[in-house]
């Protein structure tokens, strides 16, 4: 395992392109990658595999170097076992180091300031270009610096979930941009619905807009159709409440400007809501992830809503500007401008699934880089190669 | 609206998948060459419409399939097209990356010939010359994936393209040498990543539905990959946005331990993970269908096939799938054939912890004897069976392995019977439905029934097994009997000996007498347990003492609520 990664660490160094039985590529130096595609026996070296695995979980990114580490350690070890030395004392020997390393490293280490632009481009640069090439990682540099200070809030810890990594597979199209806004890997479903509006309230819920045919009715007893029809219209009017609700407060607070209203759903929106909802010169998306409901309110304000009874202006929230677009047969809608953008996207754009994939993880372990600068406060020259 | 999501988890369940799809886009071709009031279907309940910006339509499954790695060939599944797309390409390659690279390349899992030819006949689908050209090596390709050995991965045989976000292939199972044939082992083998990205594919699936009336999942329980259904299953109605659950647990034959020679290990792991399977999947689901293929060799069918083949053990499971879900597309909702998730559910799910239902059914399905014949006893089935009841046992065979409905004790069935014919040619909807209503009569048995009758013969893809081989003149005849009223289509190809359409009947029931089957898997279960080989077993699937406990609590409740 180590003399496969040794190759690894160089910044020139190799990218390994791996190409499996069914077609699938991947083109990658991540060590933790690698790992999955060996099938590991020997149960030392599964040991190993799973410190890697815990390193990528902690901090994103080194499972290489650790490998490497673990691999020297244990030569050295060896020429020392086979003197005679008592394993004991060995493992003892390591803990001083251990011990004596992060002394110094502390010591070693340079304070970052939060505000230091600087510092923390240099963190994502080194990141980024060992597993993209220079002109792309530079690309990428302040991107990625720019989205990890958009959602960095004081006093709250980085959550980097806020950032949304979204990526569109277009032969022509090169730049892969931040967007301080969201981009929804979905869109309307009803034709008549706008594809653009601007100046926007964004409407964030979780309540379900559908026409839900309770256990119990389908036991009811009816004796004609017209009694049928009856049931099925009682139990419509209850999603049809909800919806001409969400309309009555449309109505309110645009009046009679042009101001867009976007309502964007956890749950689901059935044909009829659609219908209702288009009507009114609305537009709905259903069935938003969960994720996006968090980033939506963050970005453009108000809160979401778990029931129509919440239903008021202040969960409202705010965009400049909401609009959909299609590419081959998936469509996406963006929310852009928006007030105090405390989540936003990145929006990778790539000729190939695993360039996708390729520039996603660069991105992935450039966004840990830097948030885990800001969250030690410290940055230690030279990387892995401190010494 | 009402449309359904389906799930396939494992490798004998893809192969399930692959006939079943084949069997539905059959379904669809007859319809759009004979116009859609031969049969009155839906698509929209399994499929999703899809508009290229050319305006063109096509339909994809609405599926998430999850397989082990090197399980399947993936040019078959979205195309070369596609595929090229998302191969290696100098200019794609270099987009990110100009340094060196180190290629490690496995050996690309071919396409089968079928798939070749196939893939040329799609390529100018309007052209009457080229599909002239081509039936002749077409056919003769479909032959050839009945050879032994021919078919070995459950791509060889789809007729069906996929989106590529339809499959998601298990990073860390490796097909045939990972080892995964534990239901626990299934638990926890999703990293937090992969687990969001199987629950965003559901999500997009659930939001291309209207009104999503549930999911069906098909399951090779008896491994890892039940496990990992049993875990991801409450998060993925989440995603999808349903409440209603069908699981098929499908075991393939070959599998069984009764033809294992292993005898002692492989028992033990059967029956620990029967335990496993009844148990934590049928607590998250709705309904819970144990299916595998007929007990063989099967007089009552009268057909021939190969247990020890996927490819034709799956081909016998889909067709009963797609007969049992047939309601689930059938007429508009109002019709009387039609049934929804939630009926269904309604219907055989006796309680929560009494979510058991057996199938059991014919195919071809029995000829029905002309209404005028006055000596009904005398009347030939076209088996060797001495004269038995012609809609139960034996004259049925059992698709749900070791559990029967009896007789006495059935509470609730869903029967559907499609294309069933008389005097050689194809009996009408209104003569099926009296024949069957005399047979309930005969039967004198009392339960909730649910009935569909379709005119139309089940139609069989060109990839379906020549399972056919062993039918008397007569009865080929009559299954193939339904075609020869309608226009202008094919006689089953000589060159195959089989025919295009089938009839097929299915009983899809409930019962009160599952009791005793749960006990015993319980007993086994608890046997397995106690000794020593089974207790290695257990540690190394890392199942720890919670899950034995909660297994035999659910087990004891099912027991309880049956009885």
């Amino acid at each position: 395992m180590a003399s496969v990664k040794t190759l690894n660490q160089k910044a020139e160094g190799t990218i390994k392109m791996l190409v499996g039985g069914a077609g699938d590529i991947k083109l990658t130096k991540d060590g933790n990658v690698l790992l999955r595609e060996m099938q590991i026996q020997n149960p030392t070296a599964v040991m190993i595999a799973r410190t890697a695995v815990a390193q990528d979980d902690i901090t994103g990114d080194g499972t290489s170097s650790t490998v490497l580490l673990i691999g020297e350690l244990m030569k050295q070890a060896e020429r020392y076992l086979s003197e005679g030395l008592h394993p004991r004392v060995l493992v003892q020997g390591f803990d001083a180091a251990k011990r004596a390393t992060i002394e110094f490293l502390d010591s070693f280490k340079e304070d970052c300031s939060p505000t230091d632009r600087d510092m923390l481009r240099c963190v994502a640069r080194t990141s980024l270009r060992t597993k993209v090439h220079q002109q792309l990682a530079d690309q990428l540099t302040d991107i990625v610096v720019d989205a990890v200070l958009t959602i960095k809030q004081d006093d709250e810890p980085l959550d980097l979930f806020m950032v949304e990594l979204m990526h569109m597979k277009h032969q022509l199209d090169k730049d892969t941009r931040l967007i301080k806004g969201l981009v929804l890997d979905h869109g309307s479903r009803h034709p008549d619905m706008p594809k653009r509006l601007e100046d926007c309230y964004i409407l964030t819920c979780n309540v379900g807009l559908e026409y839900e045919k309770s256990e119990v009715n389908s036991g009811f007893f009816y004796s004609s159709a017209e009694q049928r029809e009856a049931l099925v219209a009682a139990e419509r009017q209850v999603t049809d409440d909800r919806v001409h609700k969400i309309i009555d407060l449309k109505n309110q607070v645009c009046g009679t400007s042009k101001k867009g209203f976007v309502v964007i759903n956890q749950k689901g929106i059935d044909p009829m809501s659609l219908d209702l909802l288009a009507k009114a010169g609305i537009l709905g998306l259903r069935r938003a992830k969960r994720r996006n409901m968090e980033r939506l309110t963050l970005a453009c304000g108000g809160f979401a809503i778990n029931s129509i009874e919440e239903l008021s202006p202040d969960c409202l929230g705010l965009a400049g500007a909401v609009y959909e677009h299609v590419l081959g047969e998936e469509k996406y809608t963006f929310v852009e401008d928006v007030p105090r953008p405390h989540s936003c996207t990145i929006l990778i754009k790539g000729p190939a699934d695993y360039t996708l994939a390729q520039i996603k993880d660069a991105i992935r372990d450039g966004l840990r880089a830097v948030k885990n600068t800001l969250d030690d406060v410290g940055v230690v020259p030279g990387a892995g190669a401190f010494e | 609206m009402r449309e359904v999501v389906t799930v396939q988890l494992g490798d004998f369940a893809n192969f399930t998948g692959s006939h079943y799809w084949n069997l539905l886009d059959a379904s669809a071709e007859y319809c759009h060459t004979h116009g859609p009031q031969q049969e009155n279907v839906q698509s929209h309940v399994f499929h999703q419409e899809k508009l290229t910006e050319q305006g063109q339509s096509s339909w994809a499954p609405r599926l998430l399939a999850i397989a082990a790695r090197d399980s399947f060939a993936g040019s078959s599944l979205i195309g070369s097209a596609a595929y090229a797309e998302n191969g290696l390409r100098s200019e794609a390659v270099s987009w990110a990356w100009d340094g060196q690279m180190e290629l490690h390349e496995t050996d690309l899992i071919a396409r089968s010939e079928y798939n070749e030819l196939l893939e040329t006949e799609d390529a100018e689908p309007d052209s009457p010359a080229l599909g002239n050209a081509i039936q002749g090596p077409l056919e003769r390709a479909a032959k050839d994936l009945d050879v032994p050995g021919a078919v070995t991965m459950w791509t060889d045989f789809i007729e069906v393209l996929l989106p590529t976000k339809a499959v998601f292939t298990l990073p860390d199972i490796w097909h045939g040498s990972t080892s995964f044939g534990g239901f626990t082992q299934g638990m926890g083998i999703l990293t937090l990543g992969d687990r969001e990205e199987i629950l965003d594919r559901a999500r997009l699936l659930g939001e291309a539905c209207d009104s999503p009336q549930g999911l069906q999942m098909l399951v090779d329980d008896m491994s890892g990959f039940g496990g990992l259904a049993a875990n991801i299953l409450p998060d993925l109605k989440d995603a999808i946005g349903i409440q209603t659950v069908l699981t098929f647990a499908l075991r393939a034959t070959r599998d069984a331990p009764a033809r294992s020679t292993q005898q002692g290990t492989a028992q033990a792991q059967w029956q620990l993970n029967e335990a496993l399977s009844m148990a934590c999947l049928s607590s998250e689901t709705s309904l819970f269908t144990p299916m595998a293929s007929p007990a063989h060799p099967s007089n009552q069918l009268g057909l021939q096939w190969d247990p020890d083949r996927h490819y034709h053990t799956s081909a016998l499971c889909a067709a009963a799938l797609d007969n049992m879900t047939f309601p689930l597309r059938a007429g508009s909702p109002r019709s009387t054939g039609s049934l929804t998730m939630a009926e269904v559910v309604q219907l055989l799910a006796i309680r929560p912890s009494a979510n058991l239902a057996t199938m059991s059914g014919r195919m071809p399905a029995p000829i029905i004897p002309p209404p005028t014949a006055e000596s009904q006893q005398d009347t030939d089935f076209r088996t060797p069976m001495p004269q038995c009841q012609p809609l139960q046992p034996p004259c049925m065979a059992q698709w749900t392995p070791g559990l029967q409905a009896s007789q006495h004790t059935m509470l609730s069935e869903s029967l559907t019977v499609r294309g069933a014919a008389c005097n050689g040619t194809s009996a009408s909807r209104s003569m099926t439905e009296e024949y069957l209503q005399q047979v309930y009569m005969t039967e004198g048995l009392r339960c909730r029934r649910h009935t569909c009758v379709s005119a139309l013969g089940m139609q069989l893809p060109l990839p379906f097994p020549a399972v056919f081989r062993n039918i008397s003149a007569p009865q080929m005849h009559a299954a193939a009997g339904a075609l020869s009223i309608h226009q202008g289509l094919q006689q089953g190809s000589a060159a195959l000996n089989k025919p295009r359409s089938c009839s097929m009947l299915s009983r899809w029931a409930a019962s009160q007498s599952f009791g005793p089957y749960v006990d015993g898997i319980l007993t086994r279960f608890q046997e397995a347990h106690a000794n020593s080989l089974g207790q290695t077993i257990i540690r190394n699937w890392e199942c720890d003492e919670d899950i034995i406990a909660a297994v035999k609590e659910r087990l004891q409740d099912m027991i309880d609520s049956f009885n």
